[in-house]
This record gives structure tokens, C-alpha cells and sequence, in this order.
């Protein structure tokens, strides 16, 4: 595979003039000052609420990217061979079904739109997902319950000028693909490292720029993509980690409700510790015990049977 | 009413002869049939002494080797004739061995064989042709990872012995399939493992009752 795959096939030119778009309208979305007399600095980087167009960048772009990339085909290909086979196929379906979602819904601040976009953004991209041994209904409506407590979590930050939100969402990304991983499911893997960088590549954008904010929109979202990743994580798991590891993986950024303790309100920079490590910390729990009840559950080979019978002549 | 008589006679005559003749009539032609249909072997395979090997280039060095120990089915053969012979081979994916556990997780995954999605693999065979004493072209259905294609197994007959408990007869196949062309696409593009695998499947299979 060389460069000119990734440019001509997978990004295609229309790809890349929309991402392009929407990151300057995100990173530059500034209010000019209604006084001369305001200091300037400060003024003309009002915190803004961000577009809700990030999600395309955000989350749809590596998703597309990435496994376009490991199937080796364009975006055009990615998205027609739906239905697939494989209930894993559908994840670019999913997260684009999240992220329109995500657009439609916008970045409404009130807890009535938050709520909304919560329950809204996961349940459309969960239709898609079925993966071995969690079909019927019941998972599904789990996974949707643990996304809208994570989404709802992520949202009380999302309005939070400055790149730590970010940076909390690009360790829980990390661990989340170090964990599929060890399960034994590389390509899934390199998606959420996928998405983990562009969290990463979108703190170090909002660190320059100082004062946008992600929105509730990108925060829904990025939780939709992480409840999908341990969803299928869990589904095709070689590994036999426990389930409920997988819903506390799922759950991480739950973690991020802590900094809305009032305790915490008199010290900003523990607050920040909380938003960034928090979540992670949940993500490193959920990997740690999943790694500790795989390896007490091991069991020695049964040496009582005799290697060298035969199936058909005992 | 002398005719009459004449011709009643002659027709118990011809009955007689019918009913005398007609079972050793048919009795020759039974025996005639059984003269030209194929003595058949139906064999039902024996997964302890069965097995796929796969073999496929890592990394542009070395050649891997893994091999399925969950192999049944059952095939039918006529010594030494491709007429009649029958191959109807199930592997469970899950049964993939490479010695390394690792491994194992990552080629059960949706990466490679997907067993949760696929738990088996199949091969039915469709046409036979004689290429040797012992040796013969199969043609056949090969379904893999939700694909069919069909495929040409280069087959040889390895023998057939008396186990003191029963009969097995074995055959050994050897064929190269494209993973992509199944949809296997992990690695191929990047060129860390080969697209070309070579397929050995060795067969033993009692003879039945």
C-alpha cells in the first residue's frame, strides 16, 4: 500500500475539502468585540461552543480512515458493501449514523437537549450492531444505557474551554484499543487507536487556539464510538474477559462526573486531573481486571486423555 | 374349437415359459448391473487422524505453518476410478493450532477466520478427474468466511489398510486458494502476510459397516 491509496482512494478530494472546512470553521469560529474598550486578547476568543460539524472529522473520518485503509479499498466501496456478512462490517454505518445524528441534534446546552442527544445518538448507531452472542434486544438496550450515562457524563464537561476533555477522551481511546487488542481483535484495535490520536490531534488544535470547546455533540458521539468499540470488543472476544470488564470499559467516562463535585470546584487544576485522568483510570481499571480473571480462570491441560485415540474406534 | 384349445394351450405354454424364464431373465440382469455400477467406499472421516495444514508467507520471510484439528465429513471413492468419488469435508475454524495461543486469538478473530461469524468452513466436492495411478483433479465448492468458489484440489489416494478393529482408507489433497478472494483482506495490502495460501488436507476415514 502506498500514499497514493490513501490519497486518491481512501481520502478522496471531496473528503478532504470538507474536513479541511470544518476544522477552520471550528478552530476559527471567533466573535468579533462589541467594544473597543474590552481587551482584545481575551475578546476575540470568546469560548465557542464549537461546530457541530466535528463529529464528521472527529470520529466519522477515522473510523472511515482506518478501515478503509486495512480492507484495502476506497470510502466509495467501505460504505456499499452494506449489508456485510460480518456484524463488524457495520461500524462505519453506525458511527455515521451516530454522527448524523450527533449534526441534526446540534450542541444544545440545556439538560433537556443533552439528555436527548444521549439517548438519540447511541440508539441510531446501535440499531447497527449486532455483534456474535449479543443480538436479541437485551444487550443492545444495556450497551444504550451504559452509552447515555457516558454520554451524559461527557456532556457536563464538553462545554469546558481548553483541551482537556480531549485529552481524557485520547487515553480512554488508548486503553480501549489496548484491550481489544489482547482480546485478539487487531483491526478493531486500530480504529480506536484511530480515534484516539485524532482526540489527541484535536486537544493539541484546541491548546493552540486556547478557547474552543468540544460541544455536546462531539461528546455524545465520541461516547457512541466507545460504547460501539467495546460492544463488538466484547462480542468477538478471543480472550473470555468478563463481560461486565467491557461495560466498565464502556462506562469510563462516566468518571469525568466527578469533577462536578462542589469539593473540587476550589481547586481547578485537581479538577483538570479528574477530567483528563478520571476516565482513564476507569478504562485501565476495566483492562486490569480483565487481564487478572483471564489469567486465575486458566486451566492445565486435561492430561488424563490419550493423545493418540481415535474418534471413530475408541 | 380345436383352434380354441390349440390356442389356450400355447398361451399356458408362453406363461410358463415366462414364469420360468423371467427370474433368471432378471436375475442376469441384476447381476449385470452390479458388473457395471462402481463398487463404492463410503468413509466417514476420523478427526484424530485427520487434518488441514495452511501455509502462507510472513512478512516477505519466512513460510508460516498452522494447522486445523477439527476436520469431518465423509467421502466416497471407487478404487481407483474418479467416477463416483465424493468429497464432503467440515472444518470448525475454531480448531485453528498454531502452538502459540496468540496467535490462535488473533486468526480466530474477524482479522482472519471470524469464527464466531463463520465457525465452520466447508468443501464439497463436484467432479472428479483422473490425472494418475493414484492421483485425480477434484473440483469443488470451497466456502470460507461467508464466500464460495470454487477451487481444484490436486487429490492422491494414500491407501486403504485393515485397522484389526475396521478399514480406513485415507487421501491427501493439496491446493492454493487467494484469502482476498474470500475476503480475508488483513495484511494483504501492506504485504505482512502472504495472499496466497497453500491448503494441505490429509484425510483418514473408516470404511462403513
Amino acid at each position: 500500500m502506498g500514499p497514493e491509496l490513501v490519497w486518491n482512494a481512501v481520502l478522496e478530494w471531496p473528503v478532504i475539502v470538507l474536513c479541511t472546512a470544518i476544522g477552520i470553521h471550528w478552530l476559527f469560529r471567533w466573535k468579533r468585540p462589541s467594544s473597543a474598550s474590552v481587551d482584545r486578547s481575551v475578546a476575540l476568543r470568546p469560548p465557542s461552543r464549537g461546530s457541530r460539524f466535528v463529529p464528521i472529522v472527529a470520529v466519522l473520518l477515522p473510523v472511515a480512515v482506518s478501515e478503509a485503509v486495512q480492507e484495502a479499498i476506497t470510502l466509495r466501496e467501505l460504505l456499499a458493501q452494506y449489508p456485510t456478512t460480518v456484524s463488524y462490517g457495520a461500524l462505519p454505518w453506525a458511527m455515521l449514523a451516530a454522527v448524523a445524528a450527533a449534526i441534526v441534534v446540534g450542541n444544545g446546552s440545556g439538560a433537556l437537549s443533552r439528555a436527548a442527544s444521549a439517548i438519540l445518538v447511541p440508539s441510531v448507531a446501535l440499531v447497527f450492531l449486532s455483534p456474535p452472542g449479543l443480538g436479541g434486544g437485551v444487550p443492545q438496550l444495556v450497551a444504550l444505557a451504559i452509552a447515555a450515562l457516558a454520554a451524559m457524563a461527557a456532556c457536563s464537561v464538553s462545554g469546558r474551554p481548553g483541551p482537556a476533555p480531549l485529552l481524557g477522551w485520547w487515553l480512554v481511546f488508548a486503553v480501549a484499543s489496548v484491550m481489544v487488542l489482547l482480546s485478539g481483535f487487531a483491526k478493531l484495535a486500530v480504529v480506536l487507536g484511530a480515534l484516539s490520536a485524532m482526540a489527541a490531534t484535536l486537544a493539541v488544535c484546541a491548546a493552540a487556539i486556547g478557547r474552543p470547546t468540544m460541544g455536546n455533540g462531539l461528546a455524545v458521539t465520541l461516547a457512541t464510538a466507545l460504547v460501539a468499540g467495546a460492544f463488538l470488543g466484547c462480542g468477538y472476544d478471543e480472550s473470555s474477559f468478563p463481560r461486565w470488564t467491557w461495560a466498565l470499559l464502556a462506562s469510563a467516562p462516566a468518571a469525568t462526573a466527578l469533577a462536578g463535585v462542589p469539593m473540587l470546584k476550589r481547586h481547578p487544576r485537581l479538577r483538570v486531573t479528574v477530567i483528563v485522568l478520571g476516565p482513564a483510570a476507569l478504562a485501565a481499571l476495566a483492562l486490569a481486571a480483565a487481564m487478572l480473571a483471564t489469567a486465575s480462570t486458566t486451566s492445565p491441560t486435561d492430561s488424563a486423555v490419550d493423545p493418540y485415540a481415535s474418534a471413530l474406534r475408541p | 374349437m380345436i383352434n380354441t384349445f390349440a390356442r389356450r394351450i400355447s398361451s399356458v405354454t408362453f406363461l410358463s415359459a415366462v414364469a420360468v424364464l423371467a427370474p433368471q431373465m432378471l436375475g442376469a440382469a441384476a447381476d449385470q448391473a452390479a458388473t457395471a455400477a462402481p463398487a463404492l467406499t463410503v468413509c466417514t472421516v476420523d478427526d484424530t487422524h485427520s487434518l488441514a495444514l495452511f501455509r502462507v508467507h510472513h512478512m516477505g520471510a519466512g513460510q508460516f505453518w498452522g494447522r486445523f484439528n477439527d476436520v469431518t465429513g465423509n467421502f466416497t471413492f471407487d478404487s481407483g476410478k474418479a467416477e463416483g468419488m465424493k468429497f464432503d469435508i467440515t472444518i470448525r475454524t475454531e480448531s485453528v493450532d498454531t502452538g502459540v495461543e496468540g496467535l490462535n486469538k488473533h486468526l480466530r478473530s474477524p482479522d482472519f477466520f471470524g469464527a464466531k461469524d463463520f465457525p465452520t468452513m466447508t468443501f464439497k466436492s463436484t467432479g472428479a478427474k483422473k490425472t494418475g495411478e493414484k492421483t485425480f483433479d477434484v473440483t469443488g465448492d470451497l466456502t470460507m468466511h461467508g464466500v464460495t468458489k470454487s477451487i481444484v484440489a490436486a487429490v492422491e489416494f494414500t491407501g486403504m489398510a485393515n485397522m484389526g478393529k475396521g478399514t480406513s482408507a485415507g487421501f491427501e489433497a493439496i491446493f492454493t486458494v487467494k484469502r482476498s478472494d474470500f475476503g480475508m483482506k488483513y495484511g494483504v495490502e501492506k504485504g505482512a502476510i502472504g495472499d496466497d495460501v497453500k491448503v494441505v488436507v490429509a484425510l483418514e476415514g473408516g470404511v462403513a459397516k
